[in-house]
């Protein structure tokens, strides 16, 4: 035993051991009902039915019509939050010195309850809201922001405002960690503030940024909250999303349609994860 | 080393996956709790099935003396969310209640779809008993609406129907134009009842019901949830809506049946013996089918009704709840003359034909408390029956405003037009999205 328990197993085993604990909690809670719900997508009822549930899944407009609205909300709204937190990092990391207190009010709209936010974005946005008196004031006529093409500007631009500041933070951390020396030399070989951005700063924080892009990945996945505060289990359809339809479907007990979705939800997560790991891979000059 | 440990974990992980996976099979315990059929009620729940099975209980008692297994046993909730969330956990679990009623707020018109009830032509195909049952002897535009892609879901028990009865002179009073025996439709309100909606002394349109049911009745008649179709953003519904709502204000939420009230109308779903008893006497009444979406529309309701959970074992007490459902007696009992005179209320027509056509019979045999028979024998009560017999567009639900689509999908909008929030372009709007989307999803 001893024999086998050399230095280098000790150290293995230990760190097997730490690992346990937390490996049984994700299987737990992750992986064996992550199965189990793979499974369940194979049925119907007690009935092995293959990959239909899948290719009525992808048959169905309303599950179409989620993925759609899903994908827009996606692909707008996560570069839109990276770029606008990443410039006002950019500002921000401009002072020399910024105090706590404001660095802390970034995170204030991250900790305030969903509820009493929605309370204040009805108020600005509903139909006889203060944005509309304001457009009426002026002589234009009302938007419906709730019940039209612009729920969605609205739905981004809530998940821009929640999370713009937590992310800012988030760089601004990353910036700190960029060495002034490189910036020194660039400055000296006569590069620009656009050369310098591009060149030195955003290849140096691409572990920041990959970490501010998952962060904002479930994030996204978040913002659901606010949808159903917002319009409830069936708002309008500019904002019907996957998990609205996850939702809808766990309570009509339609379970086997519900896990088939849960499944492309999933890989819609992967999918995005992956190519923006292979692309981190590539362009990471941090190292 | 590595190997050693990772077989370790692959170890713990099957460990850790093994109570997940036992509790996703049958539990012989759970099984053998109960031998009973079991139903889920809240404490304080009534309504016709609780009834139906009460007295299916006592006919146990009688049937099956030594053997209490045939009955079928509330187990009870404090709460109607504890009640419904169990009750979807266990479906999904493979487990639940042998038996779920429509009076449960549940989403049938799609569960149907989706192989969680029992077929009932199977179960009783597979299980050949004494009692065979012929099902051409049923009425096939009920069963029809209980079905879906051929098979039988939902064991309708009684149906009931729309109509509305009215005392000659309170129409004439307010000039109304429909001709009595004709539908009554959405579209043509403004037509026939302009003079009473003008009136600055308006009678209550309706004597029984809320405002509630009314506008609930209304929105079903604009929806096809066999064949997902959604007739909101039509310009009859628009129009109908504005006079839907001058009905409501007028109604005043009364839940008791009143005869001579003064109202316009007189309810609807009453069985041909407790129609032809309040109204054979006098000759001053008018019946008329309705309201309805098209003239030829003949709305119709399942008054009780229930399904079988898939997951259910027990065949045997499952077989002999569906003989005693189906039966001549209990088809007759619950819908001529004994129910009315032994005061239990309410439920209307037989789902079996002969039961039906009986109940017609029986009706012309009671006699008033001076000994005199009830008149059946008159337009008023031919009309009555034609109308039913013309039943032709059949909801599940007999309370629509307390169905699961009525409260979950559509009642936050609902309640948000009622009460001035929403303008009513909105509300066609939202309506017409949250239904497709219900229906689709």
């Amino acid at each position: 035993m001893k024999k086998f328990l050399n230095k280098e197993r000790k150290e293995a085993l230990t760190a097997y051991l730490f690992i346990l604990p937390s490996f049984i909690g994700i299987a737990v809670f992750y992986i064996i009902p992550y199965v189990i719900c793979f499974v369940k997508s194979l049925f119907v009822g007690q009935d092995f039915v293959g990959l239909t549930n899948y290719i009525q899944l992808f048959e169905n407009g309303v599950f179409l019509l989620a993925l759609k609205n899903t994908a827009i909300f996606t692909i707008i709204a996560i570069p839109l939050l990276m770029v606008v937190s990443f410039l006002l990092a950019l500002f921000l990391n401009s002072f020399e010195k910024i105090s706590s207190f404001f660095r802390s009010s970034f995170l204030i709209p991250v900790v305030v309850p969903v509820a009493s936010l929605i309370c204040v974005w009805q108020v600005l946005f509903d139909d006889y809201g203060a944005i509309n008196g304001l457009l009426n004031f002026l002589g234009l006529s009302s938007i419906e922001f709730f019940d039209s093409e612009f729920s969605m500007v609205m739905i981004i631009f809530i998940y821009v405002w929640k999370y713009c500041g937590f992310c800012t933070v988030l760089f601004t951390a990353g910036l700190a960690n960029v060495p002034q020396a490189l910036y020194e030399s660039a400055r000296l070989d006569g590069a620009n503030s656009f050369q310098t951005v591009t060149k030195i700063t955003i290849p140096m924080i691409t572990p920041t940024t990959f970490f501010v892009f998952l962060m904002e990945i479930i994030y996204s996945f978040k913002i659901f909250r606010e949808v159903f505060v917002l319009f409830g289990d069936y708002p309008n359809e500019n904002v019907y999303f996957l998990q609205n339809f996850i939702n809808n479907n766990y309570y009509n007990m339609n379970y086997s349609r519900l896990s088939a979705a849960s499944i492309v939800l999933s890989l819609f997560i992967v999918a995005i994860l992956f190519v923006f790991f292979m692309f981190e891979r590539k362009r990471s000059f941090s190292d | 080393m590595r190997v050693f440990i990772s077989k370790i974990l692959i170890l713990a992980l099957i460990l850790s996956a093994f109570p997940f996976l036992t509790a996703c099979t049958d539990s012989k315990d759970d099984e053998t709790k109960t031998e009973k059929l079991t139903y889920y009620v809240t404490d304080d729940s009534y309504g016709r099935f609780k009834t139906f099975a009460e007295r299916y209980n006592r006919y146990c008692y009688d049937a099956y003396e030594n053997d209490p297994s045939y009955q079928i046993e509330f187990v009870k909730f404090e709460s109607e969310e504890e009640l419904y969330a169990k009750l979807s956990t266990e479906l999904m679990a493979g487990k639940g209640p042998d038996l779920v009623s429509l009076e449960q707020k549940l989403p049938f018109e799609k569960l149907m779809k989706q192989n969680v009830f029992m077929n009932i032509y199977d179960l009783l195909e597979n299980n050949s008993t004494d009692d065979e049952v012929d099902w051409t002897e049923y009425n096939q535009t009920i069963l029809d609406a209980c079905s879906y892609d051929g098979n039988l879901y939902i064991l309708p028990v009684a149906f009931g129907n729309d109509v509305l009865i009215a005392d000659r002179s309170i129409l004439e009073r307010y000039d109304v134009t429909a001709k009595p025996g004709s539908t009554l439709t959405y579209g043509n309100l403004s037509d026939d009842f302009s003079h009473y909606f003008s009136a600055s002394d308006k009678a209550p349109f309706l004597s029984n019901g809320t405002a509630e049911n009314i506008f609930y009745n209304f929105i079903f008649n604009y929806v096809d949830f066999a064949n997902e179709e959604v007739y909101f953003d039509t310009p009859e519904f628009e129009s109908a809506l504005d006079d839907v709502l001058k009905i409501m204000e007028t109604v005043e939420d009364a839940y008791d049946f009143d005869i001579g009230s003064n109202s316009l109308f007189e309810g609807t779903g009453f069985s041909f013996t407790a129609t032809a008893w309040t109204y054979g006497t006098q000759n001053s009444f008018e019946i008329f089918n309705g309201l309805s979406k098209d003239e030829d529309d003949y709305n119709a309701y399942i008054q009780i009704g229930f399904a079988i959970n898939k997951n259910s074992k027990k065949t045997d007490q499952l077989l002999s709840l569906i003989n005693y459902s189906l039966g001549e007696l209990v088809q007759e009992f619950y819908s001529d003359a004994w129910e009315f005179q032994m005061n239990s209320g309410g439920s209307s027509h037989p789902v079996r034909y002969e039961a039906f056509e009986n109940s017609i019979i029986n009706s012309g045999q009671l006699k008033y408390y001076d000994g005199g028979l009830v008149d059946v024998d008159n337009d008023f009560m031919q009309t009555y029956v034609d109308i039913t017999k013309k039943a032709n567009t059949v909801c599940l639900y007999e309370i629509k405003s307390e169905s699961y689509y009525a409260k979950d999908v559509i009642g936050s909008i609902v309640s948000n037009y009622l009460i001035g929030d929403i303008t009513k372009a909105k509300f066609i709007r939202q309506l017409t999205s949250a239904t497709k989307i219900y229906l689709d999803e």
